[in-house]
């Protein structure tokens, strides 16, 4: 991944080990797969805004999420436009940030803090993700 | 709370490894802690998973050097020392299990003045380590 300045794709990640089972087992757990996947994305995308949607009344810290100021980079976060793919059960969705500087504000760079918004979240969400990918495939 | 713990460790390891401090010198700090300089290796604590059994941290490390050459010579090293096949360091006596996690590009637009390389690593402990040495029985 190459940041300049500009929007950026975040994926969501999940996957569980499917050797040895038959081609007609595998079929029913691509469907579900396919059908849990846009609501694990929706989960995550509620879960970024809810995250960027700290008033302070200062700056945040290095480290932190960044604050609230007009709500542009909240808004600009939606989920990723069939942007995932579905290898054996590897499901990777993806959450698009729109804004010019969700990219930076994630991961920094020379003279600007990392406030990672998205990482935090989703090891926050993890629990909630992997039981719907359980509760799908049961 | 382990995070400073085992950022003291990694820092002791990448301090001593001849290709990180032939690039960035003594320039590895906690991100904040000095002014961005140029070349300089800066870590950022970016997942801190109190409430699990084996409170993983997961750190973004970013390198900063006035050739790509320089950034992917401190890239290995770093992938070295945290990712290569027996991937444990040691904090106060605690295996921690290192992982990478991701990597990826920044440029600004002074393209022609620094290059950077920004690396996700999971930090995980995993047991006290076994030392032979300090069993009572071998003594």
């Amino acid at each position: 991944m190459t940041l300049r300045g500009q929007g950026v794709l975040l994926q969501v990640r999940r996957s569980t080990d499917v050797d040895g089972l038959s081609e007609e087992l595998l079929d029913g757990l691509r469907a579900a797969a396919t059908e849990v996947m846009p609501r694990m994305q929706e989960t995550v995308v509620a879960g970024v805004r809810e995250t960027l949607g700290r008033v302070l009344t200062g700056p945040a810290g290095a480290g932190e999420p960044p604050r609230k100021v007009e709500g542009d980079l909240q808004r600009s976060v939606e989920a990723g436009v069939v942007a995932w793919t579905l290898d054996r059960l590897r499901l990777r969705g993806s959450i698009m940030v729109m804004h010019p500087s969700g990219g930076r504000l994630e991961f920094g760079g020379l003279g600007i803090h990392p406030h990672p918004y998205y990482r935090p979240t989703i090891a926050r969400l993890a629990p909630d993700l992997d039981r719907m990918v359980e509760d799908a495939l049961r | 709370m382990n995070w400073d713990r085992t950022w003291d460790a990694v820092a002791t390891l990448l301090e001593a490894d001849a290709d990180i401090t032939a690039v960035v010198g003594s320039a590895i700090y906690l991100d904040g802690e000095r002014p961005y300089a140029v070349p300089s290796m800066t870590a950022t604590l970016v997942v801190d998973t109190e409430g699990e059994v084996w409170a993983p941290a997961d750190w973004q490390l970013d390198v900063y050097a006035r050739t790509m050459t320089a950034v992917t010579r401190v890239e290995r090293a770093i992938r070295r020392i945290l990712d290569g096949p027996a991937p444990i360091i040691e904090v106060d006596g605690v295996g921690v299990l290192t992982r990478f996690l991701a990597g990826r590009t920044t440029r600004g637009p002074e393209t022609d003045q620094w290059y950077h390389r920004s690396l996700d690593f999971r930090l995980e402990p995993v047991r006290a380590l076994y030392h032979p040495a300090a069993d009572p029985e071998e003594e």
